[in-house]
């Protein structure tokens, strides 16, 4: 449903008069416009571009080009914003260049121009980096669009992030109708964990008889970044607790996260500031917890801010990536790829929070003992270590909705500090950290490495992370609940809006989707090999097992060879990388026994991985993968045409799609017998709500692979990603990369 | 520590066609974890107490077995069952460690498959008694020591014969030659023109057999250009030869001049000809002082000389030294990927790939006819001209395809597999051997990696012919030119291709798609190549194969299989329904109907 508005606007391209369309949301308004701008398109010819015209909006930049018929569209169609759209919350940085007088200047908020830019080149937070050229616009209003741009993406106060606006605007708008069908959004769905009762289901959920709700922060009286519900021991009182918050940072009181079949819990807490009652204090929680286990077993406790990076490291790491992936030319960064990729440190970050997170699991499964993860402030590393145990720990998870109730959870009302991590406000950079994105990163391993164990796909995870910078849904506005709660309660006031209406209705969480994308581009999240609760195709009917036929030759007998030979496994190396002879004959030391925990992992792997079950990544660093799809879909001298791994994505679509066709044809048989799958039970043609991307192909379709499969799909990087430098390499460029490595022996020997 | 365990994997047990022969030691033991030795397969030596150094698990006591095929390595030490199981032909080098007054004797075994293995066994009180390690340095070097390569005693009858895969004449055939542009000569029939050709040979059709001759004075070992492959519309082709004798003083031959001309004018939707040139140019430059060098742009007026700057066999095989080195036994905890680029292997991989595309690209967008040549044209030439053709036809990324490919541009053509891997020669260090077709067959995963629905062959196909390359068990690999192996292989030896195509499901993928006129081009870059773990690392217990997807397709493909079936089922069943009663309106599926079954 679109409820925005289309503006026409008409003007002449030389003697052609030509109508522009744009889209306006809800509340948005043109602020300023220049016309006849060129934006760049990496292509192989440097002149190519697209003519239109380019329009600041209190919301976005919008750029209408003149040719109405785009070369190539983007797959996935965002509802609100345009192919050429960038939200102003998503840009990072907003420059301008004067060619002839080889002027640049970065824009903030309030700024003057001494000169007529004949470039802005605007730098995003989504890592496109776009590039439009004045050359034939009038210079006065190509400055002012400038201006305008780099003012209302340094929004001076919260209230100003567009979402304010549209959400109201929707709210009122959208009411009507949705009296009218009586539904509830889906994203409601997913539990907001703002009230007692989404903390009791998962209480009890997980047999968590020990802990209990506790409402002390109710009007955030207590803490003013804890959520107002938080689950506790149950052996202490509210009075207790009272009195023990004021030893905590920002009388964080620690807050159970979740609850092992075996009793042991998962527990949250920020330090103890206050010196004198720190030890008192800390006794007294871990005798709570202690009790709170089935068999009084000593939780574990583990200081994040001692074993793992800050959130300096991982933003600086984060530049760094960004640099090479993106800003640095394709064929320098191409030279030493591998060695800057390890320099930036990301990756090393990825496995050590994924190593780090995988041994509190240990605790919790093989040691039974409850893990308590303790953080100075517990809204940042904290954050990244919870879910992700709970990630390897708990199916429930790796599902679309347990997972959106995870991050809801450990995330947005444990109180991460979105607001200031992604510096919305671009008030103080030093804050900002992608602690997030490289969260996202970790389960992106995780699901790289156990394909069929999530629900989701990394479609999904990177939309998701693109969300976090279109400032209209309540999930990655605000840096607590209490900041939440205390500006929709002004927004609420402010747009008349009835008490008592929920504030998911009224300001949406990302998860519901339909805000962003159709039904049919949100099937682009379901992962066709999911082995769990919601799949529909292996719930019913057994899965065959394949044996393999009998072999010949033994020396391969029919198993995979990576398989075959000389494998018994173990631990450490017995001797590092040296020569030959020395390898030989240096002396072997004993492999060291194996620690509970090497054995725990060990036993483990042995053992062929249950998908519904404990799932541990692997961890050397050579398992460590570059995630490809979100760090260089724009790049378009990366992209594989007609390849890359959405055409195992496409293959599988199709052929789960063949078999829930096949299905519903088996319930239309069966009669009018209430299917479990709620797929075809709400009645209307089962087609129409087909879960798959692509969708069965006709026998008479010609074989051959649609064109959109890139592997950037669904992105598009064409005119997203325009470096100044190589704007559009011939393919010959980049593939003459030699250098010299060869001696002059090696030269002389070259007439073999 | 992750780990999995070897037992099952190793596991024989359904091998019952395998004639076993155990020694009486080892019969005792439960019969399903023994030596299962092949057809004409026996018994050297055996020996007990004897301590594998596992580099991942330390030190294992166990037996040890050798025969004419294998080194065979059994331990019931600790909890489970150990086995080693090593084809000796992948040994490279033999080494005897420490003193002689030490009381243990212990031995290194350097393998050609990126491992080295480590044994040792007490001082032989019988000083006449030979270690069972000089035992198998006999027959891990049957060449050296004057005995037979295994191929030729392996008596397995498959029902598949590989050496009927290949037939030049209807491959030329398949790709429309002879036609008016090009015909087939006999011209090396006998090998004479030149012994490391094939016999048949594609030319240009207004070159008279006596004019090839004149032509291959001129070119490297006789190595005429000829075709390799047409582009099936355009007419574009690839052709390959070795390169010109230049020399120093910029000899020129008009025959050559005029052969190249032909080859150009073959296509009539070009006026130009690429010549690709594999060396980099200094190297290109540095032939000119030993006879060689490349076509200077002045004698050949239409053609433009393209150098791809890939490096020589030497460096490749250092580059693969490196690689085992950071790869094998452990990998280091930091620095991987710095390491890894420092091996420079990944780089390699990337120039002959951009150089495959750079010959895909000119025959198909530029319908452009191009030559490929590096200095003899049988290594790097080889590479380039089988990645493009893989690239260019999907005929060669079928699984039959694929052999066919092989054994036109590497066998036929004279890849010399004898020298460069070294079959059954203990001269470890010879200056010949070279991973070549090793990187080849990486460069064909890293495809399969960037396009994983466009080959019918899975990993395991490749890592199969890797296997196979060394363990000298098939006679495919054996020799180094159709001529040497023209009489004997196929007489006396398997084919590996006779084993392969008997059981084809193991090696599909079924992901596959037949797509017509799909012509790959890959991303040549760092960012998309990737260390092929599934091989360099694959001893390593604690990197787990993932094929997780081939199996999660093969078991929806099973489901739609079963539900297919039940909907036929019902559908007739509905039919029949419908025929004996007259009231019911036929063939509608949704009226509503007496339940059969329930499914779910």
């Amino acid at each position: 449903i679109y409820l925005g508005q289309l503006k026409y606007s008409a003007i002449t391209f030389g003697f052609t008069l030509v109508f522009l369309l744009i889209y306006l949301s809800l509340g948005e308004i043109v602020v300023n416009e220049v016309n006849f701008v060129r934006k760049c398109i990496s292509t192989e010819n440097n002149q190519e571009g697209l003519w239109g015209k380019l329009i600041c909006t209190n919301f976005k930049v919008s750029f209408i080009p003149q040719d109405t018929s785009p070369k190539q569209k983007s797959t996935l169609s965002h509802l609100l914003l345009g192919e050429h759209d960038i939200p102003l919350t998503c840009l990072e940085q907003v420059v301008t260049v004067n060619d002839t007088k080889g002027k640049k200047k970065v824009l903030g908020s309030n700024q003057k121009l001494k000169f007529n830019p004949t470039e802005l080149i605007l730098y995003c937070k989504d890592l496109r980096m776009i590039r439009f050229c004045f050359e034939e616009a009038g210079p006065e209003s190509a400055r002012k669009v400038c201006l305008a741009i780099a003012h209302y993406s340094h929004p001076a106060d919260l209230q100003l992030l567009f979402g304010f606006e549209y959400q109201g605007r929707r709210y009122h708008e959208s009411k009507g109708n949705e009296r009218v069908n009586g539904s509830t959004p889906r994203g409601l769905q997913t539990p907001i964990f703002d009230r007692s009762s989404d903390w009791d289901r998962e209480i009890k959920r997980t047999n968590a008889s020990e802990w209990r709700v506790c409402s002390i922060n109710q009007s955030y009286t207590v803490s003013s970044s804890l959520p107002e519900h938080i689950v506790v021991p149950s052996s202490l009182t509210d009075q207790d607790l009272m009195q023990y918050a004021s030893s905590f940072t920002d009388r964080r009181i620690p807050m159970w996260c979740w609850s092992h079949s075996n009793g042991s819990a998962l527990v949250r807490m920020a330090s103890l500031t206050d010196p004198l009652q720190l030890k008192k204090t800390e006794q007294k929680i871990f005798a709570a917890i202690t009790k709170s286990h089935p068999q009084r077993n000593e939780p574990f406790r583990s200081d994040l801010d001692k074993s793992l990076p800050s959130i300096l490291d991982i933003q600086s790491a984060f530049v760094k990536l960004r640099q090479i992936c993106i800003l640095d030319p394709f064929e320098e960064s191409e030279e030493r790829w591998l060695s800057t990729i390890e320099n930036s440190r990301w990756l090393e970050y990825v496995r050590a929070f994924l190593k780090h997170s995988a041994e509190m699991v240990y605790h919790l499964e093989g040691g039974n003992s409850s893990v308590i993860l303790q953080e100075e402030e517990d809204r940042d590393l904290n954050c990244v270590v919870s879910a992700l145990m709970q990630l390897m720990l708990d199916p429930r998870y790796r599902s679309l909705i347990g997972f959106q109730s995870l991050v809801q959870k450990e995330w947005v009302m444990a109180g991460h500090r979105f607001l200031d991590r992604c510096n919305h406000l671009k008030k103080n950079d030093k804050e900002e950290s992608p602690l997030f994105l490289l969260f996202l990163d970790c389960v992106w391993q995780i699901m790289n490495q156990y394909p069929a164990a999530f629900e989701f796909t990394e479609t999904y995870l990177t939309v998701l992370s693109d969300s976090m910078w279109i400032p209209l849904f309540s999930t990655f506005l605000f840096s607590s609940s209490k900041q939440r709660a205390q500006h929709l309660m002004d927004f609420a006031k402010h747009k008349a809006i009835p008490q008592g209406e929920d504030q998911v209705v009224y300001f949406p969480p990302v998860w519901e989707w339909s805000q962003q994308f159709s039904t049919k581009d949100q099937t682009l999240f379901n992962n066709p090999m999911y082995v769990g609760k919601g799949a529909a195709c292996v719930q019913n009917g057994e899965v065959k097992t394949f044996k393999r036929k009998k072999a010949y030759s033994s020396t391969l007998r029919g198993t995979p060879t990576n398989l075959r030979n000389g494998v018994k496994g173990g631990e450490e190396s017995l001797t590092r990388r040296s020569s030959l002879a020395n390898e030989l004959k240096s002396e072997l030391t004993p492999v060291k026994d194996l620690s509970p925990s090497e054995r725990f992992f060990k036993d483990w792997f042995s053992r062929p991985a249950d998908l519904q079950g404990l799932l541990i990544p692997l961890l050397m660093p050579s398992h460590m993968a570059f995630w490809k799809l979100f760090f260089l879909r724009w790049v378009p001298e990366a992209c594989i045409s007609k390849g890359g791994p959405v055409t195992t994505y496409h293959k599988l679509s199709q052929l789960v799609d063949e078999i829930e066709i096949l299905q519903s044809q088996l319930r239309q048989y069966k009669g009018t017998s209430p299917g479990n799958t709620p797929l075809t039970s709400s009645g209307g043609n089962p087609t129409d709500q087909r879960r798959m991307y692509f969708q069965a192909s006709s026998p008479d379709d010609p074989s051959t692979p649609p064109e959109c499969l890139t592997s950037s799909f669904p992105f598009t990087p064409t005119g997203n990603l325009s470096r100044r430098t190589v704007q559009g390499t011939p393919i010959s460029k980049f593939l003459n990369g030699a250098r010299i490595w060869l001696s002059t022996e090696t030269l002389a020997n070259d007439t073999v | 520590g992750e780990i999995s365990s070897p037992t099952q994997d190793t596991n024989p047990s359904d091998h019952s066609e395998l004639k076993m022969i155990c020694f009486q030691q080892a019969i005792r033991d439960s019969d399903k974890e023994e030596l299962q030795l092949l057809p004409n397969e026996t018994v050297q030596d055996m020996a007990q107490d004897v301590t594998y150094f596992c580099p991942f698990t330390g030190a294992l006591r166990g037996t040890v077995t050798v025969t004419n095929y294998r080194l065979f390595f059994k331990s019931m030490d600790r909890d489970s069952t150990f086995m080693l199981d090593l084809p000796l032909g992948v040994v490279s080098r033999v080494e005897r460690i420490g003193n002689a007054s030490s009381r243990d004797v212990s031995y290194g075994l350097v393998c050609k498959d990126v491992r080295n293995l480590r044994f040792a066994h007490k001082q032989m009180e019988d000083t006449l008694r030979k270690s069972i390690f000089e035992v198998l340095m006999k027959f891990a070097f049957p060449v050296s020591n004057g005995l037979q390569i295994f191929a030729f005693e392996y008596g397995q009858v498959f029902p598949e014969n590989g050496w009927k895969v290949y037939d030049a004449l209807s491959e030329y055939k398949r790709q429309g030659i002879p036609n008016e542009s090009w015909r087939i000569t006999k011209v090396n029939d006998h090998y004479e023109l030149c012994d490391t050709y094939p016999s048949t040979l594609a030319v240009p059709v207004n070159i008279p057999d006596e004019e090839l001759k004149r032509v291959a004075a001129f070119r490297a070992k006789g190595r005429i250009p000829v075709l390799s492959w047409i582009h099936p519309e355009s007419q574009a082709t690839v052709t390959r030869c070795s390169q010109p004798m230049v020399g120093v003083n910029g000899k020129r031959s008009k025959e050559d001049e005029k052969y190249l001309q032909a080859i150009m004018d073959a296509n009539a939707q070009s006026h130009k000809l690429f010549i690709f040139d594999a060396r980099p140019s200094v190297n290109a430059a540095a032939n000119k002082m030993k006879g060689g060098g490349y076509e200077s742009e002045d004698a050949y007026q239409n053609a433009e000389l393209v150098f791809l700057d890939i490096h020589n066999i030497h460096v490749m095989r250092e580059s693969l030294r490196k690689l085992k080195e950071v790869v094998y036994p452990n990998i280091e905890d930091s620095h991987w990927l710095s390491n890894l680029e420092s091996t420079h292997w990944l780089e390699h991989i990337k120039l002959i790939l951009a150089g495959a595309l750079r010959i895909a690209d000119k025959v198909e967008s530029g319908k452009t006819s191009v030559v490929v040549h590096c200095s003899d044209g049988w290594d790097r030439t080889a590479q380039l001209t089988s990645l493009s053709m893989l690239m260019l036809d999907s005929y060669y990324r079928t699984i039959r395809g694929f052999e066919v490919l092989l054994e036109k541009e590497w066998l036929s053509f004279g890849h010399r597999f004898q020298l460069r891997i070294g079959h059954g020669d203990k001269n470890h260090t010879d200056a010949d051997r070279s991973p070549v077709f090793i990187q080849f067959i990486d460069c064909v995963w890293q495809l399969t990696r960037q396009f994983p629905a466009a080959f019918e062959f899975n990993d395991y196909f490749l890592v199969t012919i890797l296997d196979h390359l060394y363990s000298c068990l098939f006679g495919t690999f054996l020799c180094n030119s159709e001529q040497q192996r023209l009489k004997e292989i196929p007489k006396r030896t398997v084919s590996l291709w006779s084993y392969i195509n008997s059981q084809l499901e193991d090696f599909t993928n079924p992901l596959y798609v037949n797509y017509s006129n799909h012509v790959l081009f890959p991303a040549v870059s760092l960012r998309h190549l990737e260390l092929w773990v599934g091989y360099y690392i694959r001893w390593n217990p604690r990197m787990r194969p993932q094929e997780p997807i081939h199996q999660r397709y093969k078991e929806l493909l099973a489901k739609r299989a079963e539900l297919q079936k039940r909907v036929d089922e019902l559908q007739r069943e509905v039919a029949n329904r419908s025929a004996s009663s007259a009231s019911e309106r036929p063939g509608s599926p949704t009226r509503s109907i007496t339940p059969v079954q329930t499914f779910v």
